[in-house]
């Protein structure tokens, strides 16, 4: 059996005094892991601030270049606009009377035009209304089928012709026979001297004389002659997919429009070949402190 | 007081771990983070630089496109644009404001000597012809309200001049609205065009609209305010701003006109 006869203070202070040195190396330890951690941190730190400031000068040459380029296609642009405004307002000087002329290729004789009309409907679409006289039921459906003959043509309408072709009538106590009359005309009698006196009485109804009608015989050629007895006004509608809409100049111009003006063609874009968006300034300043107010490091 | 050995020991401890987490927290931590956002910035300020040859190609493009843009312009601008002085018919707009008023009506007449030349041609008559609008006598409003300037890039004077009525054949109505292509000084659409009547008295009706860009590279200042004077009379008038308007007009020299050249005009 063993005794332990030292007091127990001195087991106790020779532990202490271990703790002691241990503790205080943990805390140099610590202290020089805490500075080790700033200086290695600040290192890192500054090493990215500085590779970040040597390629700031890069870019910022960069974007230089670019706001250059973008100067330089912005006033290319206006030029630009300007040109194709001009070629536009020219080329459009001839669209109504080339128009014209192209539907008047296919108005057959007999249709006496004394009006024409356009206007754009739309993009690459148009309206023409043509307004003039025929004689019969039969030219207006031949004009009707001429225009669709027309170029470009989408549809066509028309209006106005007062059918007065002859008509069988039904037949009636006098009239057994049913000859073709007109409608404002009353049905010719069987008997021989009823027909001769309804004969007697067209005739007398026939025109006699100058009649003084829409401008025929008059010596003033500057009014528009209308249509003859017995000839109607017609107007026929043509729809057409062709561009007709005018250059705005004021538009184009004052509201620096380009492609929305009617008729205009747009500005050009940037010149080919370039970045389709350069990017440029969407990087911004350098990064803020990380909140940390870090002024001083 | 004795303290035991696992309190000392547990001061230890706990100082080091004061210690640690100053460093770790304060320090550590916060600068990689901020490098990390450094190098991310860096990142991106990299892939922008490496656009710097396509900037380059850019830049070169764009010349070219301006150069053939310009050359084409400038043909333009020699058959359609108003000469560059009141005496040759067109109008000179680097003249002070109150010379302006006057010169500009004397513009607006030679705009209407053209435009009535003009409406003649094919051998049509004209039924009714339209008057150019007249400038405001206001010095200090005519550039913006006649010029339209510095609204746009550069002075232009547009005319929305209603409908004109001619009368004439088919075939002279037809020259007479193509001829509005070859106006010499002037840009000019005719639109709307309807024909009626009987060969060969027909009535042709149509719009009219005539464009002017205005020559030059210098436009007069604007009036003091609340001066009566002449601006070019006045000394440190601001100079004039310059076709193409970057920014507020730099100080110019007495006369008040810029001699500065680069602006952008109709001539280019």
């Amino acid at each position: 059996m063993k005794l332990n006869l030292l007091p127990t203070d001195v087991s106790k202070a020779g532990a202490s005094t271990v703790a002691w040195i241990v503790s205080g190396l943990m805390v140099l330890a610590s202290v020089a892991a805490a500075g080790g951690m700033a200086v290695v941190s600040a290192g890192s730190l500054e090493s990215a601030k500085q590779a970040a400031a040597d390629k700031m000068q890069l870019a910022a040459d960069a974007k230089v270049t670019a706001d250059q380029a973008e100067k330089q296609i912005a006033e290319v642009t206006v030029i630009d606009r300007n040109q194709k405004l001009s070629i536009a307002m020219d080329e459009h000087n001839r669209k109504y009377v080339d128009l014209y002329r192209d539907i008047l290729r296919y108005v057959p004789s007999y249709y006496r035009i004394t009006s024409m009309t356009a206007a754009p409907t739309g993009e690459n679409a148009s309206q023409v209304i043509l307004t003039g006289q025929l004689q019969s039921f039969r030219q207006y459906a031949d004009l009707a089928i001429a225009m669709w003959k027309v170029p470009d043509v989408v549809s066509v309408s028309r209006e106005g012709y007062a059918v007065i072709d002859p008509v069988v009538p039904a037949l009636s106590e006098t009239d057994q026979t049913g000859r073709a009359i007109r409608p404002d005309e009353a049905p010719v009698p069987d008997d021989w001297e009823g027909r001769m006196n309804a004969l007697m009485a067209q005739a007398a109804a026939q025109p006699q004389g100058f009649q003084n009608a829409s401008g025929f015989g008059t010596q003033n050629d500057l009014e528009a002659r209308g249509p003859m007895p017995q000839w109607s006004t017609v107007t026929m509608r043509l729809s057409l997919a062709r561009e007709m809409r005018t250059p705005d100049p004021r538009a184009t111009i004052l509201s620096g429009g380009s492609a929305g003006a009617l008729g205009v063609p747009g500005a050009p874009g940037a010149p080919a070949g370039g970045p389709a968006s350069s990017g440029f300034g969407q990087v911004g300043g350098p990064p803020p402190g990380g909140g940390r107010g870090g002024a001083g490091r | 007081m004795k303290l035991t050995p696992l309190t000392i020991f547990l001061i230890g401890i706990s100082l080091a771990v004061i210690f640690i987490t100053y460093g770790l927290f304060q320090h550590w931590i916060p600068n990689q983070r901020d490098a990390a956002v450094f190098q991310s910035w860096g990142s991106k300020l990299e892939a922008e630089g490496a656009k710097m040859p396509a900037a380059k190609n850019r830049v070169k493009k764009a010349a070219e496109a301006v150069k053939t843009a310009e050359s084409s312009w400038a043909r333009t601008v020699a058959r359609r644009t108003p000469p560059s002085t009141v005496d040759a018919g067109g109008i000179n707009l680097a003249v002070d404001r109150y010379n302006l008023t006057v010169d500009a009506r004397r513009f607006r007449n030679n705009i209407q000597n053209a435009v009535n030349r003009q409406l003649k041609s094919g051998g049509i008559t004209v039924i009714q012809g339209p008057s150019v609008p007249f400038p405001t006598e206001d010095p200090a409003t005519i550039l913006s309200t006649y010029f339209n300037y510095p609204d746009r890039e550069q002075p232009v004077c547009i005319f929305d001049l209603g409908q004109v009525t001619v009368r004439g054949t088919f075939e002279q109505i037809s020259n007479n609205i193509r001829s509005w292509s070859n106006m010499p000084g002037y840009l000019a659409v005719a639109d709307g065009l309807a024909i009626s009547g009987t060969s060969p008295n027909l009535t042709g009706t149509y719009n009219l609209t005539v464009v002017a860009f205005i020559r030059g590279k210098r436009v007069s200042p604007d009036l003091p305010a609340g001066s009566g004077g002449v601006p070019g009379a006045v000394a440190g008038v601001p100079g004039p701003p310059r076709f193409g308007g970057g920014g507020p007009p730099a100080g110019g020299p007495a006369g008040g006109f810029s001699t500065a050249a680069g602006g952008r005009d109709a001539e280019r």
